[in-house]
């Protein structure tokens, strides 16, 4: 009599190994499916909070700056650059602020809001004796349309200025999210 | 026969998937949360710099209403609270502070905005349809008062008044030595430059020493350091008016000086005096000893050699002739209280004594309410015979300061004086006139049906009389911006007299009197301001004196030392008194000053 040990053989048949990989593809299809789709409603979402965020930060920075205006200042050259008040640009004369924080009187700094394609800036000039931080600062790179009118024909003259800021972002490519935000500011030392 | 165990991975690989997959879209959730929270942010800074500004504002209108007015912690508004502190830099400017805290979508923002603040610009505050001095308010008669009232002094109302909205009363100011003149004590021993004898002969009958009052308050007792001789009678202690330096005939006021009080070695002696009228600061006034004489039986008084720089003392007989003292420039030892006391509102044993308010907001407010219905809260210590019991909550109200100072009535006197000086009085008839900026020496007339059409600031130096139907119109010109006719003299209005604005909403007539009348020399007894019948769209305004209102008068409203409406008299506030502007001139409000506005944080 012969005793025969029964051999294991550990593996995959390859047809195991197929179904497998298939059921694994048709998974992960699903799975992706499932991430493009989260990806797309991000993308907007992203898109729909960035140009929200942006109209209102960049219209909350200029009533922070314009509240406190003394003048409108008809133009004036900051870093070499010269800038014009008008439909999207506005250069307004500020209090100039010390460190004790105590007004100096009849000294100014002054402060531009620019429109360069789809960037709005924001340009500080200082007094020496200003703890006003000067230089220039990217508030939004998204505007789609930025608007200024004036109180009074002669903008000299006006101490209440209306910026309207539209802001769009694309996503998928062709679409895109738009926000539009408008606020009347006070030129409170006028 | 053996099962056959198969074993798979799918599972294991399936959640490794998933975790990257969980992790790529946590990270990217990550992101997104930040600009959602950069999102609250900036609204909650946006709403933390309102927040601050409503703190100015809030601010800013507390000054106007109460000059101490020193600032205010964690007020809560809407979607937060600010706060706010006050510096005083000096009489004329303060610094406001005010920090305003947001939380949105618990997020935290604050924000601080500094600003000072001056008293020089245009605008002045009516915030009252009545607002009295010392003096205080007397109403009669079914008069009706369609407004607030704040008084300095009482508020003094018979049955059948109405107040539509609140009245307050402050008490006067507290007790205290106004005008001293004692030392130095003790006299013992009496030359000719320390003592004064009156009431020894007739040619020194009585003894008089002149002042002015340092405040307008009411007067509460005179004290003199005297002695006696023998046994002299009681005197009469008197407050004249001054007549070109010695005392005249017109009696203000006067007490008794007991002789009893008075023993043979010197001391204080204490008379106690009317509270009414009230003294002007601006006017020299005296007090006279007036008694009999007698050569065994007369007073001595202390006495010191120019020891009181605002008058001097006299010695004659009262309605006849005074003359020096010898040594001349003596002054008599005295002192004079003033203040004291606490104000009340009513003054009737029935609760019908006087209404006051119409909805629950309009309140009652003094030390002492007698006979009074009151809509609203009835604020007060001491109350009697009224429909509710006193809330003690409240400590008295208080005092107001008069909305005109002497800067602003000098002010709007230059303006006139600019436009050219009329000498003599005017009299403007049927045929009208258009006059201003314009000042008139004389008297100023204005009657038979006639409109004199105030073009520009007019300043008066005499008496204006408006009766016969004259009326008075500020010019369109003005627009929305109210006029001031400034008077020296006294104001008597009467026989259908009208008033009126420039025709646009706002505009008020002013009618402002710098006279002390009743308590002035040649005043005969007659008030500042008179007025009977009519007037219209007109705010009188008498600080230093008293106004009389009779039967059928109607006006906008009244600020003067003393007010009295009676019979029928009906004054109509008007809101937009609140903030009036003027066409030109100072004002009397705070107002944010130019070029101070900073946003520090």
């Amino acid at each position: 009599m012969t005793n025969h040990k029964s051999i294991k053989q550990n593996g995959f048949t390859i047809i195991e190994i197929v179904i497998v990989v298939f059921l694994f593809a048709i998974l992960l299809m699903g799975l992706l499916s499932i991430f493009e789709w989260q990806q797309k409603v991000y993308s907007v979402e992203m898109a729909e909070i960035a140009v929200t965020n942006s109209a209102r930060s960049t219209l909350g920075a200029m009533n922070s700056m314009l509240a406190q205006g003394v003048a409108i200042i008809p133009s004036r050259t900051i870093g070499g650059q010269l800038y014009t008040t008008g439909g999207s640009t506005i250069v307004a004369s500020l209090p100039v602020i010390t460190s004790s924080d105590e007004v100096l009187p009849d000294q100014y700094d002054y402060v531009v809001f620019h429109r360069d394609g789809q960037n709005l800036f924001q340009i500080i000039e200082t007094h020496a004796s200003s703890v006003r931080p000067a230089g220039s600062k990217l508030l939004s790179d998204n505007v789609h349309s930025f608007s200024l009118s004036y109180n009074s024909g002669d903008i000299a003259s006006s101490n209440r200025i209306t910026a309207t800021i539209t802001n769009r972002a694309l996503y998928h490519g062709d679409k895109f999210a738009e926000f539009s935000l408008s606020q009347t500011i006070l030129l409170r030392n006028y | 026969m053996n099962k056959s165990k198969q074993s798979g991975h799918i599972l294991i690989i399936a959640i490794v998937f998933m975790a990257i997959l969980l992790t790529m879209s946590g990270s990217l959730w990550g992101y997104t949360h930040l600009q959602v929270k950069s999102s609250h942010q900036s609204v909650a800074r946006s709403q933390a710099l309102s927040l601050a500004e409503a703190g100015i504002d809030h601010a800013l209108a507390q000054l106007n209403s109460n000059p101490s007015y020193a600032g205010e912690t964690n007020t809560d508004l809407d979607s937060g609270e600010f706060t706010t502190t006050i510096t005083t830099i000096d009489s004329q400017t303060k610094t406001i502070t005010s920090v305003g805290t947001a939380v949105h979508r618990n997020i935290e923002s604050t924000r601080t905005i500094k600003v000072n603040v001056g008293i020089d610009s245009e605008q002045i505050s009516f915030r009252y349809g009545v607002q009295a001095g010392t003096g205080g308010f007397v109403m009669s008669g079914g008069s009706q008062l369609n407004g607030n009232v704040y008084s300095n002094g009482n508020i003094n109302a018979t049955t059948g008044v109405v107040i539509t909205g609140s009245a307050i009363a402050a008490n006067p100011p507290a007790l205290a030595a106004d005008q001293v003149n004692d030392s130095p004590t003790p006299i013992s021993t009496c030359t000719a430059s320390t003592c004064i004898t009156y009431g020894n002969a007739t040619a020194t009958q009585d003894f008089a020493q002149s002042f002015s009052p340092g405040i307008s308050a009411p007067m509460n007792n005179i004290e003199f350091y005297l002695r006696k001789q023998g046994n002299p009678g009681n005197a009469t202690v008197r407050i004249v008016t001054d007549n070109a330096g010695t005392p005249s005939t017109t009696q203000l006021m006067s007490g008794t000086l007991t002789a009893s009080s008075v023993t043979s070695s010197f001391g204080w002696v204490t008379v106690t005096m009317p509270t009414t009228p009230i003294l002007d600061p601006s006017q020299t006034y005296w007090i006279v000893l007036d008694g009999n004489s007698n050569a065994s039986n007369y007073y001595v008084i202390g006495a010191n050699n120019n020891g009181y720089a605002n008058g001097t003392a006299r010695i004659g007989r009262y309605t006849s002739t005074w003359s020096n003292t010898t040594p001349s420039g003596l002054d008599g030892y005295f002192r004079i209280f003033m203040g004291g006391g606490t104000s009340m509102i009513g003054g009737n044993t029935y609760v019908t004594g006087v209404y006051v308010g119409t909805g629950v907001a309009d309140e009652a407010w003094a030390n002492r309410v007698q006979g009074a219905t009151v809509s609203g809260p009835l604020y007060c210590q001491t109350g009697s015979h009224t429909n509710k019991p006193c809330n003690t909550s409240r400590s008295d109200p208080p005092a107001q300061p008069m909305p005109l100072s002497d800067n602003n009535i000098q002010a709007w006197k230059d303006e006139a004086e600019a436009g050219g000086v009329t000498s003599g009085n005017v009299s403007v008839g049927w045929a009208g006139a258009t006059i201003g900026p314009r000042r008139i020496t004389g008297d100023l007339t204005v009657g038979g049906g006639g409109t004199l059409v105030v073009s520009g600031t007019l300043w008066v130096e005499g008496n204006i009389t408006i009766s016969g139907g004259g009326e008075v119109h500020l010019s369109p010109s003005y627009g929305p911006n109210s006029g001031a006719i400034v008077t020296d003299g006294r104001v008597t209005l009467s026989g259908g007299s009208d008033f009126a604005g420039s025709g646009t909403p706002g505009s008020y007539p002013f009618l402002i009197t710098t006279s002390a009348c009743p308590v002035a020399p040649n005043c005969g007894g007659n008030n500042a301001i008179s007025l009977s019948g009519g007037a219209g769209t007109v705010a009188l305004v008498a600080q230093n004196g008293n106004v009389q209102i009779n039967g059928g008068s109607s006006l906008k409203a009244v600020t003067a030392k003393q007010i009295t409406m009676t019979g029928g008299a009906t004054l109509e506030y008007d809101a937009g008194l609140i903030s009036d502007v003027f066409s030109s001139g100072p004002g009397g409000s705070w107002t944010v000053i130019k070029g101070t506005y900073i946003i520090i944080d």
